[in-house]
């Protein structure tokens, strides 16, 4: 594959192998209270606080400050796991692609933006050369060559000082907080998948898992006109937590012993009827084949969640019921749309961030993401000063 | 007492059977004519004969509908002539009193929304799932078919569609409205975040902007010719409209559409709920590349298009005929909330004994009327 300009620009080993690299210790402290510190996972399964240069922008980037940044499941898994498909940790990796700053330098030939603009950050940089058939017909979530900030080897954006690219962000208009910019990222992932699924006004829906992702797909299916909605999950502070945000939608508690013809029947009694539109955002087996049992003829399955691969499902259903299995992979051309739907409150995604900690703190942060038993729906890490 | 041969003839003529026998209900089955001439008259019928496939409703509200304004006034629309004199109606909604020997779906004191498109379901489109456009279509209230505009009347249960406690019998009126909006929407499917235009803002173009509000159409600019109509629009909650001058051309209106809805929000899709010649122009010009102007207002029946200017851009024109198996999901959203505050739509009410008031009103701009309603306990 060859090396695009943009993977050589983001090139990480710029940053790893710099003297100003270095990992804090718990007894460490930065720097300065100005200093690079961001949040690290690396091939060891760790999550560090590591301190790193202050970059400079280049030609076409800016500098930015950036003010709130969500954690995402991929963090965690990245921190966990070591690896999502076959995007593999082998070295240090900065975490974090859900952000909001702003504008504090601006690079050469940069005149679209100026010194104190307030930005949502787009962090999937593709190639856009005539060459790449994706970019070119207006699938840029599909580049192969796409430099996407926070999956390995490239660093995130969950530090305090970054330089991107000056055409992959947006403009969030005052009325908008840092943390609501930082929430456009995960709605982009909900509003990707509401559009591909098709679902309509009036259509009933059910939405398969209340995390983030999940309680975005309700409040977009909602703002959609999508009735009556159903949401399941595995935790009732979850489904409580969806059940705050929109009053009307009718949670069922997923009760793992039961066989996926068996929750689906409880699903269809909680709404009362088949639904045409699944978001399926757990990626979990079960949960897909659950969905599959609760749509109608020629409904849609739609895959937003990622889970284990390969996967099992009930095949002669789906065929039999002509149900289409549908994925997604994060999002094209949804931020502005995303940024519209908050400022002008269609849809109210603020409630759904539950924790939030300063920069210094991220390694709290991420514990209490990571622990089921803290109840955590999006934790944000901030910098607000 | 027996049905007057001229009465028996005049129900005859618009589908209703009678087999001479007069029979009566609790209270007069008082109905709404309309003459081939341009007259209403009042004229009690007697109460309806049950068949096996019908029901008999007790008829708690309907609404009164441009399209019978216009059948009154001019006495056609397009190739559809009064010719006969005709019973009008067809929004209504009431309480079932008796149900057919074949009936399954409903019972005794249901209360039912009614669907006024009968159709054959053995034609082409029918058994495509295209029943709005049955060629041999009994329509209450449009030349043929007598309508639901009298106290007691018999339809097929297959279209009576229940309500739920909840509902009132002016919001089950309010279904077939809703349902030409709702089903115009989905002809062109807004989307969450859409910016859409909606070009007039009658009954219809009020509830299309219900509807694409409803479906997350995000920014709605909604146009009309009196300032009155804009006024309510504003009270439902839309901010962004504009008052159109006739003194515009197509280029004037359509930028300042444009410039009000903003140079990130190039509106995707026009409803077009006037049908005027100028109207449609405007939403042709105003529409983004490649958008989408879904016609739903009736208007002349041949119009001048600027056919170039679409095709440069590829600009497409969508009609909406009435609906298709919009019933269980406009109640549903009715119910939900999730038309907003449908209900406003409803500006007058009259009881039965003052239906020629509500016509009156209907035809009275000081009224500044957007749905009439007739009501009977």
């Amino acid at each position: 594959m060859a090396c695009t300009h943009n993977q050589r620009l983001y090139d990480p080993k710029q940053v790893n192998t710099s003297p100003e690299f270095r990992v804090l210790g718990p007894n460490d402290t930065p720097s300065s209270k100005d200093a690079n510190i961001a949040a690290f996972y690396n091939e060891k399964r760790e999550i560090n606080l590591v301190e790193k240069p202050k970059p400079k922008p280049g030609p076409g980037q800016v500098l930015l400050h950036i003010r709130a940044t969500g954690i995402c499941g991929s963090d965690i898994h990245f921190w966990r796991h070591g690896r999502i498909g076959n995007m593999i940790v082998t070295d240090e990796c900065g975490s974090g692609h859900e952000s909001a700053g702003e504008v504090v330098e601006l690079g050469e030939g940069v005149t679209e933006w100026k010194v104190g603009d307030r930005v949502a950050i787009e962090v999937g940089i593709p190639c856009f050369q005539p060459s790449c058939e994706q970019c070119r017909t207006g699938k840029y979530n599909g580049c192969p060559h796409v430099v996407f900030l926070s999956a390995p080897p490239y660093h995130g954006t969950l530090t305090r000082w970054h330089v991107h690219p000056a055409q992959w962000l947006h403009r969030i208009p005052d009325n908008m907080s840092y943390e609501e910019g930082a929430l456009c990222e995960p709605l982009t992932v909900a509003l990707s998948g509401l559009e591909a699924s098709g679902l309509r006004l009036g259509e009933p829906a059910l939405v398969c898992g209340a995390g983030p992702i999940g309680l975005a797909a309700l409040l977009s299916a909602r703002a959609a006109g999508a009735a009556p909605i159903v949401i399941t999950d595995l935790f009732q502070n979850r489904l409580d937590t969806a059940k705050a945000l929109v009053p009307n939608v009718r949670t069922v508690l997923v009760d793992p012993a039961l066989s996926p013809e068996d929750q689906a029947m409880k699903i269809k009694e909680a709404v009362g009827l088949k639904v045409k539109v699944a978001l399926e955002c757990t990626g979990f087996e079960g949960s897909i084949s659950t969905a599959a049992y609760c749509i109608k003829f020629g409904g849609t399955l739609m895959v937003i969640g990622v889970g284990k691969s390969p996967q099992t499902y009930p095949f002669m259903h789906l065929s039999l019921n002509e149900i289409t299995l549908k994925f997604i992979n994060r999002y094209v051309d949804q931020y502005p749309k995303a940024i519209r739907l908050i400022s002008e409150g269609v849809i109210d995604i603020k409630p759904l961030i539950t924790h939030r900690f300063k920069l210094e703190d991220a390694m709290a942060a991420f514990q209490v993401a990571a622990d089921p038993k803290q109840g955590a729906i999006k934790v944000q890490i901030q910098d607000l000063d | 007492m027996s049905v007057p041969e001229k009465l028996a003839a005049k129900l005859a003529k618009g589908g209703v059977v009678t087999d001479g026998v007069w029979r009566k209900g609790a209270k007069p089955n008082v109905a709404l004519w309309v003459t081939e001439d341009h007259r209403l008259y009042e004229e009690e019928i007697p109460y309806p004969i049950c068949g096996p496939d019908d029901c008999i409703v007790h008829v708690r509200a309907t609404g009164i509908c441009g399209s019978e304004i216009h059948f009154w006034k001019t006495g056609r629309i397009g190739d559809c002539k009064v010719t006969h004199d005709l019973i009008l109606g067809h929004e209504s909604a009431g309480e079932i009193l008796e149900v057919g020997s074949n009936v399954k779906n409903v019972v005794k004191g249901d209360r039912v929304s009614i669907e006024p498109g009968v159709a054959c379901w053995e034609c082409k489109q029918c058994v495509s799932g295209r029943y709005n456009l049955c060629p041999t279509v009994k329509f209450s209230g449009t030349p043929p078919s007598h309508g639901t505009m009298s106290r007691y009347v018999a339809h097929p249960a297959r279209y009576l569609h229940k309500i739920p406690d909840t509902m009132t019998f002016a919001q089950g009126a309010l279904i077939e409205p809703l349902s030409v909006a709702a089903g115009a929407v989905s002809r062109a499917s807004p989307k969450l975040g859409q910016p859409v235009l909606v070009c007039g803002a009658g009954p219809i173009g009020l509830a299309a902007a219900l509807c694409a509000r409803a479906a997350g159409a995000h920014p709605i600019c909604i146009t009309d010719l009196e300032e009155s109509r804009l006024e309510q629009a504003q009270l439902l909650g839309f901010k962004l409209t504009l008052k159109v001058e006739l003194a515009w051309d197509r280029f004037e209106t359509s930028n300042r559409i444009r410039d009000l809805m903003g140079a990130d929000c190039v509106p995707e899709i026009a409803f077009e709920c006037t049908g005027a010649q100028s109207s449609i122009a405007s939403a042709i010009y105003a529409v983004v590349d490649g958008g989408t102007v879904l016609q739903v207002g009736c208007g002349k029946p041949e119009i001048e298009l600027p056919i170039m200017a679409m095709s440069f851009r590829e600009v497409n024109i969508i009609t909406s005929f009435r609906y298709k198996q919009t019933w269980p999901t406009v109640i549903r959203l009715l119910n939900d909330a999730v038309l907003g505050e449908a209900d406003k739509l409803i500006t007058h009410s009259f009881p039965l004994e003052k239906i020629m008031d509500a016509f009156q009103t209907c035809v009275t701009k000081e009224a500044k009327s957007i749905k009439v309603q007739i009501l009977d306990d």
